[in-house]
């Protein structure tokens, strides 16, 4: 169950507006306040592509996907943060990119979800798939969308007793 | 040229380091009527800040808005160390009031006498000078001063204690590894680590958050800030000067210690210090660098060191992690993990029993770390193919994960060494410490068995195995359980203290953290530092009342 302020941080975060989406409600400096909104590392099109890209890698199911978690906004702004894995990001995106052309003559964010899927194939044993493959998954598991509402994750809490293994048929 | 900052007062003791061993020796020596001056190269953290609780998408949001977590971590640009590009090691160091207690694994085991004795054994290197019995006394005194909760096993290579706290129950997958490895001949007990599994001296209980890593906000687990030195300070006997990064034991004339000199970490004026005792308690590396540069007339080789051993017989625990999903746990539902934040379960050196044959010296223990549900899915990168075959392959093992690291004893080489021959300058104009480490053929053949019992253990719980590379070892350094370089020893040819940390050849310097331990053992130290440091503080309160010292 997403709050209303996490709907805002990924509202805001993914239209890249400034944080004054709600200013009438919430002040910019209060904890409920959406982060300021992070200028975009790669340009437009590269974005599109990463966005598509790792949507297919961890898609919307009957639980949220990688373009639902914003998955594609935290790799951009770790690769603001990391010249060199910018350039291997932009590398990644740009082979992918060349296979979709190759293969269906058409830019992957603009293809098909099949079309999608078979250019990622084609590069599935590269270095460039693995990097995006282990940029996405790392990425969507540390969301709220993957973490709780896709894995059922609910640790980090306050227990005051540790039950353990209730499993009769686990005890040794 | 800066004026040098000199204090009159002669204290009755300093101390360098606030960890577990400096922090103990601190509360063991101010509760017997000593005053003390601590120098602690940081600051105190502060528990309120820390973001035990805050969820990894939090802590983007916080990130995006300019906070940052504490800082516990130092970063190795303001301090660096020198190591052979060939063969690095990276140093963890925890510049603060708790030292690397703030953020550690919490794993305490006792040493044995397969440890204290081993070499003289099996003939490397030099025994330790102290047997169990000797420190028996103080492990049980540290059990019931900081509270270790865990099993009461008494094994040869882990002797149990008679002051547990509760144990906490084992997750599902622990349960499943310890069947496996009853079945294919391994030991798995209850572990110990020093967590509060109820309130004790003051102290407040564990609420099985498992984000200790982050730091407990609660200070449910022992750390040397809140355990030992917030009560030294009600004794008004203590005194901590922060943000003190100290470079030299300073001695008078004879080559006796009289003093410390170091740096303000952020100014960088230079201050001295007058003391009749001093304790180095840096952490080894840092200690052993601190010994090294200690340089004078007496001392050309640094203080203590006319023997050439200070600096060498570097030692630590070779390492790696082997992960998989046990069958019966594939496809159930996601249960809370997290337990007191590590794992319940240990597995302790075995393979000196029941007549195995083995072609290498020492032993290795076992940790198992992360079991079930953890805050994220880094093991999804290794799982095959993409898209809603892969989410649904790792939704499926998400709860069913087991994970493996087991850790060897590395033997001390003279050759394994910290040096400050030659070495750049650090920001204050002191000589840094270079590492010189390599392991051996021993460690090799070792991690070879590692490797097999590993396996073994994960077929007989008939686990999905993650790929891993046979051989592999984590980076030197990685265990953080660095030893040897100012070892203690009945010789004084061939050691730097005696079996009560006292310096052999300067009587009122004491070494009191895992530089002098003698071996690396196969087990974490913290438990031993803190019962060496209280024992070498009761014989150094002892010979200062006699006034042999």
């Amino acid at each position: 169950m997403t709050t209303r302020r996490d709907a805002l941080i990924t509202l805001a975060t993914a239209a890249a507006v400034p944080a004054a989406l709600d200013a009438q409600h919430t002040h910019a400096d209060s904890p409920s306040a959406p982060p300021p909104a992070i200028p975009r590392t790669l340009d437009d099109p590269a974005f599109r592509t990463l966005e598509a890209a790792c949507e297919r890698i961890l898609p919307r199911t009957d639980t949220p996907g990688a373009k639902d978690a914003g998955v594609a906004i935290i790799i951009d702004e770790n690769a603001g943060r990391n010249a060199r894995r910018k350039e291997e990001i932009i590398a990644a995106l740009a082979a992918l990119d060349a296979q979709s052309k190759q293969l269906h003559s058409t830019p992957f964010a603009a293809a098909s979800a099949e079309q999608q899927d078979a250019a990622l194939s084609s590069i599935l044993d590269s270095a460039h798939f693995r990097l995006l493959k282990n940029l996405t998954t790392d990425a969507y598991y540390s969301t709220r969308e993957g973490l709780v509402q896709e894995l059922g994750y609910h640790g980090n809490t306050y227990l005051a007793a540790f039950p353990g293994c209730t499993h009769p048929e686990h005890q040794s | 040229m800066a004026a040098v900052r000199k204090s009159k007062k002669v204290h009755d003791v300093v101390i360098i380091g606030s960890g577990a061993a400096g922090g103990m020796a601190a509360w063991n020596l101010t509760r017997q009527g000593v005053d003390v001056l601590m120098l602690d190269a940081g600051q105190k953290f502060d528990r309120s800040k820390f973001w035990s609780h805050v969820k990894p998408w939090e802590r983007r949001a916080r990130l995006a808005r300019g906070q940052h977590p504490p800082e516990f971590y130092l970063n190795p640009q303001e301090q660096p160390i020198d190591t052979d590009p060939a063969r690095p090691f990276r140093v963890t160091r925890v510049w603060g009031r708790g030292g690397k207690t703030n953020v550690w694994g919490r794993v305490s085991l006792r040493y044995s006498d397969v440890d204290f004795a081993g070499p003289e054994r099996d003939g490397w290197e030099i025994p330790w000078p102290i047997r169990y019995k000797d420190i028996a006394p103080y492990y049980d005194k540290v059990d019931q001063l900081i509270g270790v909760c865990g099993g009461d096993d008494d094994q040869d290579s882990l002797p149990g204690s008679k002051f547990m706290l509760p144990a906490p129950a084992p997750r599902c997958g622990e349960r499943l590894l310890q069947k496996a490895a009853k079945r294919a001949g391994y030991p798995i007990v209850a572990g110990r680590r020093a967590v509060l599994t109820r309130p004790h001296n003051g102290h407040a209980a564990c609420h099985y958050c498992g984000a200790c890593g982050a730091g407990c906000d609660v200070g449910a687990f022992f750390n040397s800030s809140d355990y030992l030195l917030e009560p030294a300070f009600l004794t008004k006997r203590l005194t901590i000067v922060d943000n003190a990064v100290v470079a030299r034991v300073l001695v008078d004339d004879q080559g006796k210690a009289n003093g410390v000199q170091y740096f303000d970490r952020y100014t960088k004026e230079e201050h001295e210090v007058r003391a009749r005792i001093v304790i180095v308690a840096a952490s080894c590396i840092d200690s052993t660098r601190i010994l090294l540069n200690s340089r004078s007339p007496r001392h050309p080789n640094g203080i203590g060191n006319s023997n050439d051993v200070i600096g060498r017989y570097l030692s630590e625990q070779i390492r790696f992690h082997m992960q998989g999903f046990v069958p019966e746990l594939i496809g159930a539902a996601t249960q809370n993990d997290d337990g007191i934040g590590g794992e319940h379960i240990y597995m302790p050196r075995y393979n000196h029993r029941d007549g195995r044959k083995r072609d290498y010296l020492r032993g290795f223990g076992m940790q198992f770390w992360n079991t079930g549900a953890q805050p994220g899915a880094g093991f999804g990168k290794d799982l095959p193919g993409f898209g809603v075959d892969l989410k649904t392959a790792i939704k499926k093992r998400y709860p069913a994960l087991v994970s493996l690291h087991p850790y060897g004893e590395v033997l001390p080489r003279r050759d394994n060494r910290v040096t400050v021959e030659g070495t750049p300058n650090d920001q204050y104009g002191v000589p840094v410490a270079r590492l010189e480490y390599s392991i051996g053929e021993n460690e090799k053949k070792m991690a070879e068995e590692m490797y097999t019992m590993c396996e073994s253990i994960l077929h007989a719980a008939k686990a999905e195995i993650l790929p891993f590379d046979r051989g592999w070892l984590d980076f030197a350094g990685s265990a953080i359980h660095e030893h040897g370089t100012c070892r203690m020893g009945v010789e004084p040819k061939r050691s730097a203290l005696n079996g009560f940390c006292q310096m052999h050849e300067v009587k009122n310097v004491w070494v009191v953290d895992g530089a002098a331990f003698t071996t690396a053992s196969e087990k974490n130290p913290t438990l031993t530092i803190l019962a060496l440091s209280w024992r070498a503080t009761d014989y150094l309160a002892a010979e200062m009342k006699a006034g042999r010292v």
